[in-house]
């Protein structure tokens, strides 16, 4: 699974969401921050052609922007997949 | 003697009202009166914090962007909660935590001396011409029931109902009480006219409103006594007087173990109250003629004192507003030459103190201050223990030339400074964390607060790792070394990145900020930690370096990427964006450290 991790951290804030101890998400919120994802992105490969004396490490950089962009639209997409509206569900999916 | 002064205080107190008991059965139903509009006013102020702290702290947040905006604040903050000490308390605890200027803080203290005069109107409006007992029954038994159940703002509302119950049903036992009083006693025979009365009741009006913590109690007595008959005019205005100076006393006592801002705002108050009061004295009788004239206007009765007393009180803090607003800048300029900010020769606490209440926002504000001041230090030690200078490094267009350049040792007692800087800003930082913990914040606030103690601790781990790596960097940066110098120039220039990345990001506007960029900078540490493991290793195949060095510098590069990992821990904490949501995101995206390594691997 690609995103074990992550769909652990998931079940264990739909834990915290049913007690009372997290703030919901909603599909908007997760679509604002891959927004804000996308942007940086864009602004490490302008600053890779600007400055090719540091083009190793904003390789590693973008590298880990791509890592996050595909964090977030796979976490996009279970929240469509479990709630159509928009808000996050009450529980995580058991698959 | 003095350590016994506070009970000695009560004592006489204490013996004081069993003997007034013992006097009068009427003296009784007006103290029990007394009791429950303090009472009331407690509840009113707790219910007012459970249900509306938070909201009150984002008006103030946006509400203090000038002067008359400051004011208009206090003034409706303390209108609308009836406590002007709920609404000080806030102004104490958001100066104290950096978030408003000195300047705001005192219009909202001006204005909550103002918006504090509205009490006066509906105890003398309403309180004492209608039965509002019949009306606090139901509050009391709807107060009740709410006050039991789970949800804050449940439990809030009900607080707030028993509240206002309770201080009606307070006026009402005055009322009585001062009614059935007056059938026995006729309390103006001690009426004293000319200025001994004008000095004497002001001074009888500080000591009460001391004893009883509140003007509004004060002036609820003096009104009510009024109403009956029991006080003259002229002597209700001298008590009128004197509660505004006796209301200061409280604010003083409680800035006693406030920061400097908190001190500075405590005297501005207490200088406000004192230049209005000394104003009205001496003004006495032009004022006593305008509030003559207002209350014609207004078409209150002649003899209807009671209302009369309110406009005096509404009008004499407006005379103090108007006397006090022109020399703003000149009070500022004293109270900051009177409570300058701490030396800093030892870094002591800037934000946080007891003094900041129980408002998540206010609390999570000075902690992230707090912990910026503690970044500093521990950037700034952590630069000069590795020969750097952190202002070069922030303007460097290449930081590895810079590192290549700084060979001049900086002499510094790295343990001295990590003490004086940085222990002690630590230490309040998890005491903080400990108390504020205790307190039923929402858990969101909780789990960010638990965060920020944590990237305090992370920053202390970062400045010791850099003690261990100390010694070896001075003695191979400091002189011509070879391929050491290299290696450990290497090391220095990736913890100089961080550190300037960190800086860089500490800087931006807080809406453009991410905890996540702070992966970017996680996974490039990933991928140098593993490429400097290949260089030693190289380096030592060709005999470059002896395998003493080697291990030296293997130790070394494990401290070096401590320091880094922790500096990264800290900044990522510290930067959670303030929407709730949003921060949930960036939590559930960061990556663990396996998953990392993991990824560093298939990507290098």
């Amino acid at each position: 699974m690609a995103h074990e991790k992550l769909a652990e951290k998931l079940g264990d804030y739909f834990a915290r969401l049913g007690a009372g101890k997290a703030h919901k998400i909603k599909r908007s919120d997760v679509e604002r921050v891959l927004k804000k994802l996308h942007a940086r992105r864009q602004k490490l490969v302008d600053d890779a052609a600007l400055k090719p004396e540091q083009s190793a490490r904003l390789a590693q950089k973008i590298s880990s922007a791509d890592t996050l962009i595909a964090r977030a639209e796979w976490l996009l997409a279970e929240l469509s997949e479990k709630a159509p509206s928009d808000t996050a569900p009450s529980s995580p999916k058991q698959d | 003697m003095t350590r016994f002064a506070p009970q000695l205080q009560l004592g006489l107190i204490l013996v004081l009202l069993t003997a007034a008991f013992l006097a009068s059965a009427d003296f009784q139903q007006i103290a029990a009166g007394v009791a429950m509009f303090l009472l009331g006013m407690i509840m009113l102020e707790d219910g007012f914090k459970g249900l509306g702290g938070s909201v009150l702290e984002r008006l103030l947040a946006n509400a203090t962007s000038s002067l008359p905006r400051a004011m208009g604040f206090g003034i409706i903050a303390t209108a609308v909660t009836q406590s002007s000490s709920l609404v000080s308390v806030i102004a104490i605890s958001f100066l104290s935590a950096g978030l408003i200027s000195l300047a705001a803080g005192l219009g909202i203290i001006f204005g909550a001396n103002l918006g504090t005069t509205t009490g006066a109107w509906l105890i003398a409006g309403i309180g004492v011409k209608v039965d509002i007992a019949a009306y606090a029954m139901p509050m009391l038994a709807f107060g009740a029931v709410l006050m039991f159940q789970r949800g804050p703002a449940l439990r809030g509302s009900g607080q707030v109902l028993l509240g206002i119950g309770l201080i009606f049903l307070g006026i009402s036992f005055i009322k009585d009480g001062f009614d059935a009083f007056s059938a026995q006693f006729d309390l103006t025979r001690l009426a004293l006219t000319g200025i001994v009365g004008l000095l004497v009741y002001t001074a009888l009006g500080t000591v009460a409103t001391v004893v009883m913590q509140s003007s509004h109690a004060t002036m609820l007595l003096v009104i009510t006594a009024l109403a009956t008959g029991q006080v003259s005019y002229d002597n209700a205005l001298a008590v009128a007087i004197g509660g505004n100076i006796g209301t200061t006393v409280t604010a003083l006592i409680g800035a006693a173990s406030a920061n400097y801002q908190g001190k500075r705002l405590a005297l501005g108050h207490l200088v406000f109250n004192l230049a209005t009061a000394v104003t009205a004295l001496v003004l006495i009788v032009p004022l006593r003629e305008a509030v003559d004239l207002i209350s014609d206007a207004l078409g209150i009765g002649a003899q209807d004192f009671a209302l009369r007393l309110a406009v005096f009180h509404t009008l004499f803090n407006l005379l103090g507003i108007a006397l006090m607003v022109p020399l703003m800048a000149r009070l500022i300029t004293f109270l900051e030459r009177r409570f300058a900010p701490p030396a800093s020769d030892v870094s002591k606490p800037r934000f946080i103190n007891a003094d900041l209440g129980a408002f998540p926002a206010t609390i999570l504000a000075a902690m992230r201050n707090e912990l910026r001041h503690l970044q500093k230090n521990t950037t700034e030690l952590v630069c000069a223990g590795l020969n750097l200078r952190l202002d070069d490094l922030m303007q460097s267009k290449d930081i590895a030339l810079t590192v290549a350049r700084a060979r001049d040792p900086i002499r510094l007692d790295y343990a001295a400074r990590y003490h004086d800087k940085i222990k002690t800003l630590h230490a309040a930082i998890v005491d903080f964390a400990a108390q504020k913990s205790t307190l039923p914040l929402p858990a969101p606030a909780l789990t960010h607060l638990q965060e920020l103690r944590d990237a305090s601790g992370a920053l202390v781990r970062a400045v010791k790792a850099v003690k261990h790596m100390r010694e070896n960097t001075q003695r191979f940066t400091t002189q011509d070394t070879g391929a050491m110098q290299i290696l450990y120039d290497s090391l220095r220039a990736e913890i100089a990145e961080i550190v300037v990345a960190i800086e860089t990001l500490e800087e931006s506007p807080a809406g453009a900020r991410s905890s996540l960029w702070i992966e970017e900078e996680r996974r490039a540490l990933e991928a140098s930690t593993q490429h400097a493991r290949r260089n030693v290793e190289a380096a030592l195949q060709t005999r470059r370096i002896t395998p003493a060095d080697a291990t030296s510098f293997l130790n070394d590069s494990g401290y070096a990427y401590e320091a880094m990992r922790a500096f990264l821990e800290a900044a990522q904490l510290a930067n959670r964006p303030e929407d709730k949501a949003q921060a949930e995101i960036e939590r559930l995206l960061e990556l663990d450290d396996d998953e990392l390594e993991k990824d560093t691997d298939i990507t290098s």
